[in-house]
């Protein structure tokens, strides 16, 4: 799945998000994998919401953290690439 | 006629024509006739068939109407209380009425099938009210009362009922202690049965099929609400985690499997807000708080906890602890069964010896009682004690050993990993409840990696330096 800016991406139906107050732990229910997550990935999960597009994540993101949004957008579309291929991450249709 | 093949074709031919028949037959009739369907009193052909299996092909049975569309209740209600009638079990038809719709030209009603006061066909909606109940009296219906038993889980209350207190051993070996006496209300009840047949083929989803240790081959399969557990020729039981009610059925003579136990135990605490937990949990000395132990099994959770109870600890348990974070602040309590002292626990911990009898399992283990524990160390009380820290317990690579902290997250994943049951349909609801309860005690306590070298009673002073100093 290519990811461009107006992508736009929701949470894996059997994905859930627990967050423990520094970062957060995502279980994949079918495989049973659990992954960590630090704190830009957890406020990145946060934003997926089946209808905001990365760029609009992006700029949520900018806003929040005070950082420049052109090394952003690269950084959050290889975040983005990374959860979609461990199933974290899927395409509102998909 | 018992229950078997042939009385399970006849009762699915008799529902199948009367799930058909029934909409043509009480068209137009007035509600005491339609209530006709449900007769308070009549033969009882079906009886030895199981409520769960009755209940599950009534809803199998309503599930496409084609008549009746809009009062499907109606239908499940009335063939739920006629065929549970035919059984020989005694239900009660409710019905009830929206207040709000009382003022507008088609009033709501609803209705549902209770057993033993619980719903077990359909269930009452929010805001309905009773407004009648379809009952034989109780003055003139026989009832035969099987002898029971209650626990008090801190908050939530197991009833049990068999044919004969034999039946609930596992449970009261686990919990004996927390026996109530008398007259109480249970929260979650569990029957057990003796059936020389199982219902081994419920219908619904397979969640798991495979060997557990120690019980050998199960399955596992979810049909609504309910999830059913399978020992084939040998053990059953049906769980409705909304409905707070289990049904364990036993092969006579057949060796019993432990899972269903510790299934419906783990159900009944969760109806209470409640979820068990596999950690060691000790008191700190001089303090009533709670330090919670994790590991896999082998790492020495138990080696770790009786080192800690001879240097002033108060044991909870060696590896089953009752978590409850309702209120935010956790709060936990052990489980009062039997520690399973290793031989290579006795000889490093050889305060443990007068505890010990001469004879070991195949495991290299033996079972020792908490009442025979307290004769060396302290056993704590099975009750709820706030949490003060979470720790993982590791093997010290080096024969040192620390405690240093350890990231949330990875305490998270730690806990879930050991705790939390994934299937292959995803997470069951009481599995996802479990997995947020063990995330907000993870946010609320400090968390800690314990690494454990030769000597683990040096971890006490290490722990009760940390923990203390942090107060």
């Amino acid at each position: 799945m290519e990811i461009v800016s107006g992508t736009i991406l929701r949470l894996a139906d059997d994905a859930s998000v627990q967050h423990v107050g520094d970062g957060a732990v995502v279980l994949l229910a079918r495989s049973g994998q659990l992954y960590t997550c630090n704190g830009t990935t957890e406020a990145f999960l946060d934003k997926v919401d089946g209808a905001r597009s990365l760029d609009q994540i992006v700029g949520l993101l900018c806003q929040e953290f005070e950082v420049d949004k052109d090394t952003l957008d690269e950084d959050m579309a290889a975040l983005a690439a990374d959860l979609v291929s461990e199933g974290i991450l899927a395409a509102p249709g998909a | 006629m018992a229950d078997g093949p042939l009385l399970r074709a006849l009762f699915r031919c008799h529902l199948w024509a009367s799930a058909r028949l029934m909409p043509v037959l009480i068209a137009g009739r007035s509600f005491e006739d339609v209530l006709k369907w449900a007769p308070l009193t009549s033969s009882t052909p079906y009886r030895g068939l199981p409520a769960t299996y009755i209940v599950a092909r009534v809803n199998r049975a309503v599930r496409h109407p084609w008549l009746m569309r809009d009062r499907r209740c109606l239908r499940e209600g009335l063939l739920g209380h006629r065929f549970l009638r035919l059984a020989g079990f005694d239900p009660e038809l409710r019905f009830g009425v929206d207040p709000k719709s009382l003022q507008t030209p088609r009033v709501s009603a609803h209705c549902w099938v209770c057993l033993d006061g619980r719903p077990v066909v359909s269930d009452r909606l929010p805001g309905m009210v009773e407004i009648y109940r379809h009952h034989a009296d109780a003055s003139k219906a026989p009832r035969v009362t099987r002898p029971s038993a209650c626990y008090g889980l801190n908050g939530q209350i197991l009833g049990i009922s068999a044919e004969r207190p034999e039946l609930w051993g596992d449970f009261d070996r686990m919990l004996g202690i927390l026996r109530i006496e008398g007259a109480v209300e249970p929260g979650f009840r569990l029957d057990i049965t003796e059936a020389d047949v199982l219902n081994e083929d419920p219908g619904g989803s397979l969640v798991f099929d495979g060997d557990i240790p120690e019980d050998g081959y199960c399955r596992m399969i979810t049909e609504g609400g309910i999830t059913h557990l399978v020992f084939p020729g040998r053990q059953t039981v049906a769980i409705n985690d909304e409905g707070r009610w289990a049904e364990l059925r036993v092969r006579p003579g057949a060796k019993a499997a432990w899972t269903p136990s510790m299934l419906v135990l783990d159900a009944a605490l969760d109806a209470g807000g409640q979820h068990m937990l596999h950690t060691a949990g000790l008191t700190l000395p001089g303090h009533d708080a709670v330090v919670l132990i994790h590991a896999p099994s082998g790492t020495g959770k138990t080696t770790t906890s009786l080192a800690l109870a001879t240097q002033g600890f108060g044991l909870c348990s060696d590896d089953a602890m009752i978590l409850n974070v309702a209120s935010g602040k956790p709060l936990a309590w052990g489980l009062p069964r039997h520690v399973k002292i290793h031989q290579k626990t006795a000889e490093m911990i050889p305060q443990v010896a007068p505890c010990l009898g001469p004879l070991w399992d195949r495991n290299g283990e033996q079972a020792v009682s908490l009442e025979r524990l307290s004769e060396i160390v302290r056993i704590e009380s099975p009750i709820a004690r706030p949490v003060v820290a979470l720790l993982h317990l590791a093997r010290s690579a080096d024969s040192q050993t620390r405690l240093v902290p350890m990231a949330r997250t990875d305490a998270m994943v730690a806990l879930a990993m050991d705790n939390v049951r994934t299937g292959m349909t995803g997470l069951l609801p009481l599995q996802k409840r479990r997995l947020a309860t063990i995330g907000r005690l993870v946010s609320s306590v400090p968390t800690f990696t314990l690494e454990v070298g030769a000597r683990p009673a040096d971890a006490a002073a290490l722990i009760n330096a940390t923990l203390t100093e942090r107060d």
